[in-house]
């Protein structure tokens, strides 16, 4: 294996990082606060990796990783997991990757390691283990159908991205997740399940020569699979504005979104995009808060870039996401802020508001330094969008260098521009709820016993 | 004169967070008929002070590097401020201003008023197993004020009025002894020097205290209320009823009961209801106070849940009830147990392994008394729990047939469903005011 230059996150987390001659790489996190670790499996694989015939089955492959291998029976994966001390143990799902995560005591690395390489190559995809996950992932699709939220979502993406996968659901459509059959699995693991497509993330108080050991026997001779395709190329950004309306039988007040495209996680633009983010709506005396929310038109009021909130691969999208007060409509959101990126673009951004969101900013990063797991999905994340897990740290220096001017002109070349994607949820006519016999929410005497 | 402080040094990482912690100042508080208060007080509180704005206070924060709220529970508040430690004087300063010279004003009031309004729908419309947990702690609770959300109630939030919230701000800080929680790259000395001889607690009065002398109710059968949702794709099924308290000598017994049952993916009712049948994404259990919704010195709800897919419903009603009255009959397996004494011995570790963790225990014994076994002791009590133990625990704390139930789901579908529970006490259908 071969040593990774290492280096200090944040002056604080000494990482080191390793690669092995079959493509597979780990990067061990130290900190020594206590006997247990974050282990984390980064697989380069997500939705938008999946060909036309294929939407969602990234998802319930994932689901597919804790039932049976060659060694294990099914069942076996969590009941280790469970007996070595393991919590928080999961996976999800993204555009870009899958991620497999457990915090367990360091006592119990070694056997954690050994399941999640035997289940990297030697998974058994039998049609009744296929068919039992295929109940709970078809019910996961229908809790989401039930939340608007979901479906509001889903339409920004669709009219975000016309040709891009990001456009397609993660959890993908329940028409063709009804139909995976055996051989798609079988045809999706080959595909993507290898050690040249896997990052492991250990973070927290261990002995790395013996960690590095245990990796050794159980990764270092795993057999390559095919490498990481291409990403698919970016969607131009749209010319004209975009307009989409939907409505939902469960929601009484509307909601929108604002979209414009971004030029990706490694432009030289993007820390001057998440500054001007955390100018616009970071806290309650921000810009975008003050002027909708604190002026009674919004309950809720927030921007973000997608591309380093995920982190994403491919382009993606600066957001503005709002949430009206009852009876108010979106438009006179979208108004405001129309108003304000032309006040903006006119007049500059104000230096308080500047020094509010790089202090801002500094908050949200340190905090998210405080456990082993956001450790290890931070340094994940990025390693997997854009191949450089300190990427966090070099986006907050740079961040805190980024002037007003430059704000000024990635206001004007990102944000007010024709190429706008607005989405709008209204209330809309639906089935009403049913006659009852007891009303809800009467008060009975503190102490009350029967 | 200075607040006791609990202290967790985290270094290296230049933030403090302080939080100042008031015993019996929960939203138990809340008077009948304006459930919502004590959160809208909290919020109010946070909304301009020492005659600045809203935005103008906030905005001298922010540029710090600091924010600042609350964090309300059913039993206890927590005023709370985390700033870059480079800024915590002035921070600090700012904090103290909305702890003591809030301004209160009425049009604060009035926008906060209708946000908590639309705040309460939404989270509803988003979220139907909040509003079936809801009717759940409610109706276990039979409408006594421990069993409601801080965020409160629709009616209880039209009520609100201005002079309500300022009242309640005059009177809600004189509970108990209040404490600070403090986490930071500072030393100890440092914070106390710093940070708790500068705070003192905003001046209360006593409002009395729900808890004291709680009985837990107990219906004579099963009580099932249904809770009308049409059309949608999955249902939601809570149930359960009142068991132990932590401060119990066989709370262990219960862990490992939690655990086994319902607390992981490992768990019977995971493994069953989801791994075997695919009825549902999700099936686990939980004691109540461990969600923060009780104090964890009371006994508190154990409760079950799952949210079949609306066609498998009809299978995992039952299925569910099955489940628990054979735990109770038969505990676990020998197997079982063995897993999960392997479990909660080797997870110990994660009990105590942050600063914020460390913090969060201390603060835990200042508020309930209870003080978590080292690793010696709980190994020593889990390796002499037998299936007798938890057997005798099961059947003297818990009891399959009285119970309530809320089964959500359109009304025409799951109303069948319901009469054919075996056992049934009472049946109700709730008239839920939100969406």
């Amino acid at each position: 294996m071969q040593a990774l230059p290492p280096f200090s996150y944040f002056a604080r987390f000494p990482v080191h990082g390793f690669r092995w001659p079959n493509g597979f790489q780990a990067l061990l996190v130290h900190n020594p606060l206590a006997p247990v670790a974050a282990f984390l499996t980064h697989y380069t694989v997500g939705s938008a990796s999946e060909g036309e015939s294929e939407r969602g089955l990234a998802h319930f492959f994932e689901h597919m990783m804790f039932r049976e291998t060659a060694r294990l029976r099914d069942g076996d994966f969590d009941r280790i997991m469970a007996e070595a001390g393991g919590v928080g143990l999961n996976a999800s799902t993204s555009y870009d990757t899958t991620q497999y995560y457990v915090s367990v005591p360091a006592e119990s690395l070694a056997r954690v390691i050994e399941v999640e390489a035997d289940r990297m190559v030697n998974l058994r995809l039998s049609p009744d283990l296929i068919e039992k996950e295929r109940g709970a992932v078809l019910g996961e699709m229908r809790m989401y159908k039930d939340m608007p939220s979901d479906q509001f979502y889903n339409a920004l993406m669709a009219a975000a991205f016309q040709r891009h996968p990001y456009r397609h659901p993660i959890i993908g459509y329940t028409e063709q997740v009804a139909a995976f059959g055996t051989a798609d699995f079988a045809r999706f693991y080959r595909a993507h399940y290898a050690p040249n497509r896997a990052l492991v993330l250990i973070a927290g108080g261990f002995d790395e020569t013996e960690v590095l050991r245990l990796l050794d026997v159980a990764y270092g001779n795993l057999p390559p699979g095919a490498p990481r395709p291409e990403p698919a190329s970016a969607d131009p950004p749209p010319r004209v504005a975009r307009r989409v309306e939907l409505t939902h039988d469960k929601v009484s007040s509307e909601s929108l979104y604002l979209a414009t495209h971004t030029p990706g996680l490694a432009h030289a633009d993007l820390p001057a995009l998440s500054l001007l983010a955390s100018v616009l709506s970071d806290g309650r005396s921000s810009p975008l808060h003050r002027r909708l929310v604190l002026d009674g038109l919004a309950t809720s009021a927030s921007c973000g870039v997608l591309d380093a909130d995920y982190p994403l691969v491919s382009p993606g999208l600066f957001l503005v996401n709002v949430s009206l007060q009852h009876g108010v409509a979106a438009e006179r959101a979208e108004a405001v802020w129309d108003a304000l990126l032309v006040e903006y673009a006119r007049d500059g951004i104000p230096p308080a508001e500047i020094e509010r969101a790089r202090n801002q900013v500094r908050l949200g990063t340190y905090s998210s330094l405080q456990t082993n797991m956001s450790l290890a999905r931070q340094l994940g994340g990025f390693w997997v969008a854009c191949g450089d897990a300190r990427f966090g740290e070099t986006l907050l220096e740079r961040l805190l260098v980024v002037t007003a001017a430059e704000l000024q002109r990635v206001l004007g070349a990102y944000l007010a521009v024709p190429g706008r994607i607005a989405v709008i949820q209204r209330p809309g006519a639906g089935p009403g709820s049913g006659a009852g016999a007891a009303a809800f929410g009467a008060d009975a005497p503190a102490g009350a016993g029967a | 004169m200075s607040m006791r402080i609990l202290h967790e040094r985290f270094a290296g990482i230049p933030l403090t967070h302080v939080n100042c912690i008031f015993p019996g100042a929960g939203s138990c508080l809340d008077p009948g008929g304006r459930r919502g208060l004590t959160r809208t007080t909290l919020r109010l509180m946070f909304a301009g002070a020492r005659g600045l704005s809203n935005a103008e206070l906030n905005g001298r924060l922010e540029r710090l590097g600091a924010s600042m709220g609350y964090s309300l529970a059913n039993d206890h508040l927590a005023l709370g401020m985390v700033t870059l430690t480079e800024n915590l004087d002035a921070a600090l300063d700012l904090f103290l201003a909305a702890m003591h010279e809030p301004n209160l004003d009425a049009q604060e009031f009035q926008r906060l008023k209708a946000d908590a309004l639309s705040a309460w729908q939404a989270d509803r419309e988003e979220s139907k197993s909040l509003k079936a947990q809801e009717v759940y702690l409610h109706e276990t609770y039979r409408g006594g004020p421990q069993g409601y959300q801080p965020d409160g109630t629709l009616d209880g939030l039209h009520a609100l009025d201005l002079a309500a919230a300022q009242d309640h701000y005059r009177a809600l800080f004189g509970q108990a002894e209040p404490f600070l929680a403090v986490l930071t790259d500072l030393s100890r000395e440092e914070a106390e020097r710093r940070i708790a001889q500068r705070i003192a607690p905003p001046p209360g009065k006593s409002l009395g205290n729900p808890w004291a002398g709680f009985q837990p109710p107990r219906p004579a059968g099963r009580r099932v209320l249904l809770l009308p949702d049409p059309g949608t794709e999955t249902d939601e099924i809570v149930l359960g009823g009142f068991t132990a308290a932590e401060t119990g000598p066989d709370w262990h017994v219960h862990r490992l009961i939690t655990l086994l049952f319902g607390g992981d993916m490992n768990s019977r009712l995971f493994r069953v209801v989801r791994g075997e049948r695919g009825l549902s994404y999700g099936a686990s259990c939980w004691y109540e106070a461990q969600h923060g919704h009780c104090p964890r010195n009371q006994v508190s709800p154990f409760t079950l849940y799952t949210f079949p897919s609306a066609e498998h419903t009809a299978e995992a009603l039952p299925l569910i009830l099955s489940l628990y009255e054979e735990l109770v009959d038969k505990g676990f397996t020998a197997e079982e147990l063995q897993r999960g004494r392997e479990t909660l011995r080797r997870s110990h570790a994660f009990l105590s392994d942050t600063p914020q963790k460390k913090l969060a225990l201390q603060a835990q014994e200042a508020l309930y008394g209870i003080r978590v076994d080292d690793e010696a002791t709980n190994r020593a009590k889990l390796e002499a729990t037998s299936e007798a133990d938890v057997l005798r625990v099961l059947r003297a704390t818990h009891d399959p047939q009285r119970l309530t139930l809320v089964l959500l789901g359109d009304p025409e579908r799951v109303a069948p469903l319901a009469r054919k529970v075996p056992g049934i006490e009472e049946i109700l259908t709730i008239q839920y005011p939100g969406p």
